[in-house]
C-alpha cells in the first residue's frame, strides 16, 4: 500500500497550510519542502529498511505499523548525517554505504541488518549513493561517471546487472528515479522513447510523474518496495494513485473489494 | 557549431571558389540579406545526421538505444549495447552535450588514441599500463574530446580584437558564414591585397610532392623533453586521402627532461633552487644537455631544406626550449628570421601526428559564422543607467584634493625612508616640510612627515628632514605631542639629539620640543664605549659570582656530604636565579614570595632580640 508520512511534525506549518506563498515566509527556512522527501531520510529495501534519527513520532510510527513484524527497521546515520536515503544505496541482497560511514555506524548496521544482508563500504568519489545509485533486486542504473571498482562493488554484492545511464538527461539517476521489482518511476519530463528504451533495460513497467505535489525528484521523495511505498505529506491524490498504480501497491485491496468484501456491497446495493 | 573546417587545401582552391572570394572588413556595416531556407536548411541536416527521430515500432518496450541509435534485435543483445564502451562513451558525450558517434567512428577514434598515445617512436616511459582494459580508454577519449570542444569555442573578445584570420565572403557559401585562411600563411605586405597573394601561392596542378621545386614549410614542437620536426611538402599525397600530409623529413625524439610531480624542467629547478645533487637531477641535466644537441644537429642536417622552406612554425614554450631551437650562435634559423612564425592554436603533446595535425589545421580553410566576428559593440557606460544606483567606487578618487594626493605620495615616500626623493617631491611641488596631512582625522596622530619618520623609528630619515629640509620639531599633532615624544627607540631619540646640536640651540625652541639635551657624535661614541665597558664588566662580574658559587657548592657537596638539606637552604643568589629560571612564573612568584616572607620573619626575631 502506499502511505503519505511526513518526516518532522511541525505545527506551523499545519497552521498556515492553506496558502502556498504564507507557508514559505512563514517557515523561514526551506524546511518545508524537506521534510516530505521522505527518500531523503530513509532506505527501504524488500529485506530492511533504515531511517534516520530525529525523526517525528508520527513518521516511525507508520513505519513500525506497515514494517514492524515483516522486516527489521535500523535506526541509524551514516557519516553522522541524517541524509541517509541520498547516501547509501541497497536492496533485498545488500546494502551500500559511502566512504564516510564510521566504523561504529557499520558495526550498528552489522548488528541490526539479517545476516543474508551483505554491507560494503565504498570508496567513491560521488559519495552520495542513493542519488547516483538506483536499483531493484534485479538491475541498477548508475550514474554515467562512476568507477569501475565501483561498477563492480555494485554488481557483486547487490548482485544486479549495472547500467551507465541519464534519465531525461540528468546523471543523478538515483534522485530522478524510484524502482521495485514491480514497476518505476521517473523523472516527469523523461521522454517516451527514453522510457521505452528503460523499461525495455530494467524489465519493468515505467512511468513518468511527480511526487510531493509536483516535485520531479522522485527518486529522493518517497521510499517503496515491493509492497509499501512511503511519499511526502504533500502529495497528492493524483500523484499517489499513479505510485499505487506503477507499483501494483492496490493490487490486494481490489482483491479484497472482488473477493471477502462482496457480499458486503452486493448486500448494501440490494 | 560555429565553425568547421572545410574540405579545401589553401595551396589548392579551385579556380571557382577563388574567384567568388570577396575579403570582407570589419568596417562594413550592411548586412547581407535574409538566408534563403532552401540554402541553410540542406547544411543543417547534414551537420546532425542523428537528430532525425528514429521510426518508433508499435510495441511499448523498444530494443532501440536512443543514445547511440542502435537497434538491437534481441535483448541479450540489448544489454550486451549497453554494457560496451561504445555505448558508455556515447552516454558520456551525451552528458557533456556532444552529438553521438557512430561504431565505426569510434573505432577510429579508439585507433587514434592509441597512436596519440604511443607518440613518438622513442617516448615508451608514457605507456605505462597497456594491460588496462578499454574502459580508461573511454575517459581518456572523453577528456579528449571535451578538450577538442574547448578548443572550438571561439574566443570573441580575441577575435574581433585581432583576428588570426583572412576573412572572406563567398557566393557559394551563405551569407551568414565566411570563408577564414590563417593570416600567418600568407603575410601580406602593406600594399598587396590578401586575396593577391592566396592567389600567387597556388600550386601548379599535378605537382610532384616531393619534387625539390615544390616549396616546403617547416613545423618544430618542443616541450617536456619531447621534440617534434618535419619538413612539410605544400603538396599534398593525392594517393592517401586519410593521410594527406607528405613528410618530406621527419624526426621526433624524447628524453627524460622534466622532474615528475615537481614539473618544470630541471636546469629551471637548478636555476631557481641550486642544484640538486639527485641520480634523477643528474640524469635529466644530461638528457637536456643531449636533447639540445640532437635536436641541434638535425637542424644541422636539415639546413638545405630550412634555406627554402616558406614558413618555419615553432612551439616552444620558454626561452630555454625556443633558445634550443632558434637563435643560438651558429643557428640555422636566425632569431630574426621573419619566416619564423608561432601555431595560432593551441597544441598537445610535440607527436609526429600533432604534427600532422597542425599542418592541416593552418592548411584548411574554415568556415565561420559571421556574427562572431561582428565589430565589437561599445560597451553600455554605467553612468547612463539613470540616477538609481550611482557607483560608490569613483566617488573617493574624483574627491581627492590636490592635499590629500600629496599627503598619500610623501606617507609612502617617508615610509620607504627615500629620503632624496622626498626632498625632490617637496621642492617640486613647493610644499614646506611642515606639511600637515589631509585629511586630518586620518592622520591626527602623525600630522606631519616629522611626526610619522619618529613614531616609526626612521632615525635617518628624522635627521633628513630635521637639518637637511630644515622641519620643525616643535609642531604637535592632535594629541599635543611633539614628534620627540612619538619617537620609539634610542637610535631616533639620539638623530633628535644628534640634530639639536647640529642645528644649535638658537634654531629652534627645543625646549618646546622637548628634545633632551643635544649630543655629538662623539658623546654617542663615548657613551656606547661606556656601556660596552660596563656590560663587560657585568658580565666578567657574573661570571666570577657563578665560579665562587660553584665552588663553595662543590666544597659543599665534597666536604658535607649528608648535609643535602643544610646546603639547600644557604643557596646562593646566583643559583636561586638559575633555579628560578626554569619555573612558570606563578611559581616563581610563589618561591619568591615564601622568601620574602622568611626574610621578614628573621628580621622580626633579630628587632624582638634586639629589644
Amino acid at each position: 500500500m502506499a502511505v503519505r508520512a511526513q518526516f518532522e511534525n511541525s505545527n506551523e506549518r499545519q497552521l498556515h497550510a492553506h496558502s502556498q506563498f504564507t507557508r514559505r515566509y512563514c517557515n523561514g527556512e526551506s524546511n518545508i519542502d524537506f521534510t516530505s522527501r521522505i527518500g531523503v531520510f530513509a532506505t527501504l529495501t524488500n529485506s530492511y529498511s533504515l531511517v534516520s534519527v530525529g525523526a517525528s513520532e508520527n513518521f516511525y510510527s507508520v513505519l513500525e505499523a506497515e514494517l514492524g513484524d515483516v522486516i527489521p527497521i535500523c535506526h541509524t546515520t551514516i557519516g553522522g548525517t541524517r541524509i541517509i536515503g541520498r547516501l547509501t544505496a541497497g536492496n533485498r541482497r545488500g546494502l551500500l554505504v559511502p566512504a564516510t560511514t564510521t566504523d561504529q555506524e557499520l558495526q550498528h548496521l552489522r548488528n541490526s541488518l539479517p545476516d543474508s544482508v551483505r554491507i560494503q563500504r565504498v570508496e567513491e568519489r560521488l559519495s552520495a549513493l542513493g542519488n547516483v545509485i538506483c536499483c531493484n533486486d534485479y538491475v541498477a542504473l548508475v550514474h554515467p561517471d562512476i568507477e569501475r571498482e565501483t561498477e563492480e562493488l555494485i554488481s557483486d554484492v547487490l548482485g544486479v546487472e549495472v547500467f551507465r545511464q541519464t534519465i531525461a538527461d540528468n546523471v543523478l539517476v538515483g534522485s530522478y528515479c524510484a524502482l521495485s521489482n514491480q514497476g518505476g518511476l521517473v523523472h516527469p519530463k523523461t521522454s517516451i522513447q527514453d522510457q521505452d528504451e528503460l523499461s525495455s533495460l530494467l524489465q519493468v513497467p515505467l512511468v513518468a510523474g511527480s511526487i510531493n505535489r509536483g516535485s520531479p525528484v522522485v527518486g529522493a521523495g518517497m521510499i517503496v518496495n515491493d509492497w509499501l511505498a512511503v511519499t511526502g505529506l504533500d502529495t497528492t491524490a493524483p500523484e499517489l494513485s499513479v505510485v499505487e498504480s506503477i507499483f501494483k501497491l492496490q493490487d490486494a485491496q481490489q482483491g479484497a473489494i472482488v473477493g471477502s468484501m462482496r457480499d458486503t456491497l452486493i448486500e448494501t446495493y440490494t | 557549431m560555429t565553425s568547421s573546417p572545410s574540405p579545401f587545401y589553401v595551396y589548392a582552391l579551385p579556380e571557382s571558389l577563388l574567384s567568388s572570394l570577396v575579403p570582407i572588413s570589419f568596417d562594413t556595416t550592411s548586412s547581407a540579406p535574409v538566408t534563403s531556407e532552401q540554402q541553410a536548411l540542406p547544411i543543417q541536416s547534414s551537420l546532425t545526421p542523428s537528430s532525425d527521430p528514429p521510426p518508433q515500432s508499435s510495441e511499448c518496450t523498444s530494443k532501440q538505444c536512443n543514445t547511440c541509435n542502435y537497434n538491437a534485435t534481441s535483448t541479450e543483445e540489448q544489454r550486451d549495447h549497453y554494457k560496451s564502451d561504445y555505448h558508455k562513451f556515447n552516454v558520456k558525450r551525451k552528458v557533456l552535450g556532444l552529438p553521438a558517434v557512430g561504431g565505426p567512428e569510434f573505432e577510429v577514434m579508439l585507433d587514434e588514441l592509441e597512436e596519440s598515445i604511443s607518440g613518438s617512436d622513442s617516448s615508451d616511459s608514457e605507456t605505462d599500463s597497456p594491460s588496462d582494459s578499454t574502459a580508461d580508454k573511454v575517459s581518456s577519449l572523453i577528456a579528449k574530446t571535451a578538450l577538442a570542444t574547448i578548443q572550438e569555442e571561439p574566443d570573441y573578445d580575441a577575435v574581433t580584437v585581432r583576428s588570426p584570420y583572412h576573412l572572406f565572403q563567398s557566393s557559394m557559401l551563405p551569407p551568414e558564414e565566411v570563408f577564414a585562411i590563417y593570416s600567418t600563411l600568407f603575410p601580406v605586405p602593406e600594399d598587396a591585397a590578401p586575396l593577391d597573394v592566396i592567389r600567387s601561392r597556388q600550386l601548379a596542378p599535378k605537382i610532384q610532392a616531393k619534387a625539390p621545386s615544390t616549396p616546403v614549410s617547416a613545423i618544430f614542437m618542443l616541450g617536456g623533453g619531447h621534440f617534434a620536426g618535419a619538413i612539410i611538402s605544400h603538396a599534398l599525397s593525392p594517393h592517401n586521402k586519410l593521410d594527406p600530409v607528405v613528410f618530406v623529413e621527419h624526426k621526433t625524439f624524447h628524453r627524460y627532461t622534466t622532474r615528475r610531480k615537481q614539473g618544470g624542467s630541471q636546469s629551471a629547478s637548478d636555476n631557481a633552487h641550486g642544484k640538486a645533487h639527485s641520480a634523477g637531477s643528474n640524469l635529466r641535466r644530461y638528457n637536456e644537455a643531449a636533447l639540445e644537441k640532437e635536436v641541434r644537429e638535425l637542424l644541422a642536417g636539415w639546413k638545405p631544406y630550412l634555406d627554402r622552406a616558406e614558413h618555419i612554425f615553432v612551439r616552444a614554450n620558454g626561452r630555454q626550449n625556443r633558445g634550443i631551437l632558434v637563435g643560438y650562435e651558429g643557428a640555422v634559423i636566425g632569431s630574426r628570421d621573419k619566416r619564423v612564425k608561432g601555431i595560432p592554436f593551441s597544441t598537445r603533446r610535440a607527436t609526429g601526428s600533432e604534427v600532422k595535425r597542425v599542418w592541416l589545421e593552418l592548411t584548411r580553410p574554415k568556415i565561420l559564422k559571421k556574427e562572431a566576428f561582428a565589430p565589437p559593440k561599445p560597451k553600455p557606460k554605467l553612468k547612463e543607467t539613470g540616477p538609481v544606483a550611482p557607483s560608490k567606487e569613483p566617488e573617493p578618487l574624483k574627491q581627492l584634493s590636490p592635499e590629500e594626493l600629496h599627503t598619500s605620495q610623501i606617507v609612502a615616500l617617508v615610509k620607504k625612508s627615500r629620503t632624496n626623493p622626498l626632498a625632490t617631491y617637496l621642492k617640486s611641488n613647493q610644499l614646506s616640510p611642515d606639511f600637515r596631512f589631509e585629511p586630518a582625522e586620518q592622520y591626527h596622530h602623525t600630522p606631519t612627515a616629522l611626526h610619522l619618520a619618529a613614531s616609526l623609528s626612521l632615525a635617518r630619515m628624522v635627521t633628513f628632514l630635521l637639518v637637511a629640509l630644515g622641519a620643525s620639531p616643535t609642531d604637535r599633532n592632535d594629541e599635543g605631542r611633539t614628534s620627540w615624544e612619538l619617537s620609539g627607540d634610542r637610535a631616533t631619540r639620539d638623530a633628535f639629539r644628534l640634530a639639536r646640536a647640529e642645528l644649535g640651540e638658537r634654531k629652534w625652541n627645543w625646549a618646546e620640543s622637548g628634545v633632551s639635551s643635544a649630543l655629538t657624535k662623539d658623546d654617542i661614541a663615548a657613551r656606547d664605549a661606556r656601556e660596552k665597558a660596563s656590560a663587560e664588566r657585568q658580565r666578567v662580574e657574573e661570571v666570577k659570582k657563578l665560579e665562587r658559587n660553584g665552588i663553595t657548592a662543590n666544597q659543599n657537596a665534597a666536604t658535607t656530604g649528608g648535609r643535602k638539606l643544610a646546603s639547600s637552604v644557604v643557596t646562593s643568589v646566583g643559583q636561586d636565579k638559575q633555579l628560578l629560571s626554569g619555573l612558570t612564573p606563578e611559581a616563581r612568584m610563589k618561591i619568591e614570595r615564601e622568601r620574602r616572607a622568611r626574610a621578614v620573619e628573621v628580621r622580626l626575631r633579630a628587632q624582638q632580640q634586639k629589644q
